[in-house]
């Protein structure tokens, strides 16, 4: 539908004006622009989805570490630079003179928090018309949050403190 | 550190804050509460510029005021919006209700797949 000319927002409530602060959740339905139209946006990414599937792993990282880097004011290196900054991000603290010591691993809490930061790198490129590094993101926002729930569950199967009681035991900033 | 070739995704950033892209609007189904905690739900068209503070503000579970974020194009009281305006939205906006949860569904699959084949 590239082309199309979307539709003017005219539409109106018949409510009258919203209330003023509210919370709440929020979902992305459709993307408006001159040339984009949002079925045109998804026919993009799930090709894009087929295209990347076989490097997915590696773009999973990468795609975080881009964003965080650009975010941060940019340090961009070779691929192998990237994953091995993105498994340093998301390390675990050792307080090995504390009374409890940390399991290697990586930080479900770092890894929520680099989930986050993914999904708002996804928008990011998503919205400028960058497919591919959105997909970056994407996957990279999933996997960090498959993750974090995997390295719960094995804090919970093996008796172990959460990362964050385990810090904040130590007085440590959570 | 080297920072005289900004990347694709730096390059991108930068025309979003500076409304470059602005042209377009992202349209959101928002569903929450309001100060009094009735459950209300709002279509909100958004600049591009303003989007990452609102979906940011959002995931914070931040109050937000919703009209200097966008658009309120419609709105209700209610948990989720009358299939009849779901449907009006669909039609003049081309919403897809389950987009964000069918492309994340979708690229999951595709990461567990490849997970799988790796091990």
């Amino acid at each position: 539908m590239t082309g199309s000319v979307p539709p003017p927002l005219t539409y109106r409530s018949p409510e009258g004006d919203p209330p003023s602060n509210v919370t709440g959740t929020t979902r992305t339905g459709a993307i408006t622009s001159d040339g984009d139209s949002m079925a045109e946006n998804n026919r993009m990414m799930m090709t894009g989805v087929a295209a990347t599937a076989g490097y997915l792993a590696l773009l999973a990282v990468a795609g975080f570490v881009a964003g965080e880097a650009a975010v941060l004011g940019g340090i961009i290196a070779a691929p192998i630079l990237l994953v091995a900054a993105a498994v340093a991000i998301c390390k675990r603290d050792n307080h090995r003179d504390g009374p409890y010591v940390e399991p290697p691993g990586l930080d479900p809490d770092k890894l929520d928090k680099a989930a986050d930061v993914a999904g708002v790198i996804k928008w990011g490129a998503l919205l400028t018309g960058n497919p591919g590094s959105a997909l970056m993101a994407m996957v990279a926002e999933i996997g960090f949050k498959g993750n974090a729930r995997r390295e719960r569950e094995l804090d919970q199967a093996e008796g172990r403190p959460a990362a964050k009681t385990a810090r904040q035991d130590l007085g440590a900033p959570s | 550190m080297d920072n005289t070739d900004p990347t694709e995704i730096e390059l991108a950033l930068k025309a979003l804050d500076e409304g470059r892209l602005d042209d377009r609007r992202v349209l959101d189904l928002f569903i929450g509460s309001d100060e009094t905690g009735r459950n209300i739900f709002m279509y909100v068209a958004i600049p591009p510029s303003k989007y990452l503070d609102y979906r940011v503000k959002v995931e914070r579970t931040q109050a937000i005021d919703i009209k200097s974020c966008g658009e309120v194009i419609a709105w209700g009281y209610g948990i989720l919006p009358p299939k009849q305006l779901q449907d009006e939205m669909a039609k003049l906006y081309g919403f897809q209700h389950d987009w964000e949860n069918e492309l994340a569904a979708h690229i999951e699959a595709k990461h567990f797949e490849n997970e799988r084949s790796r091990i």
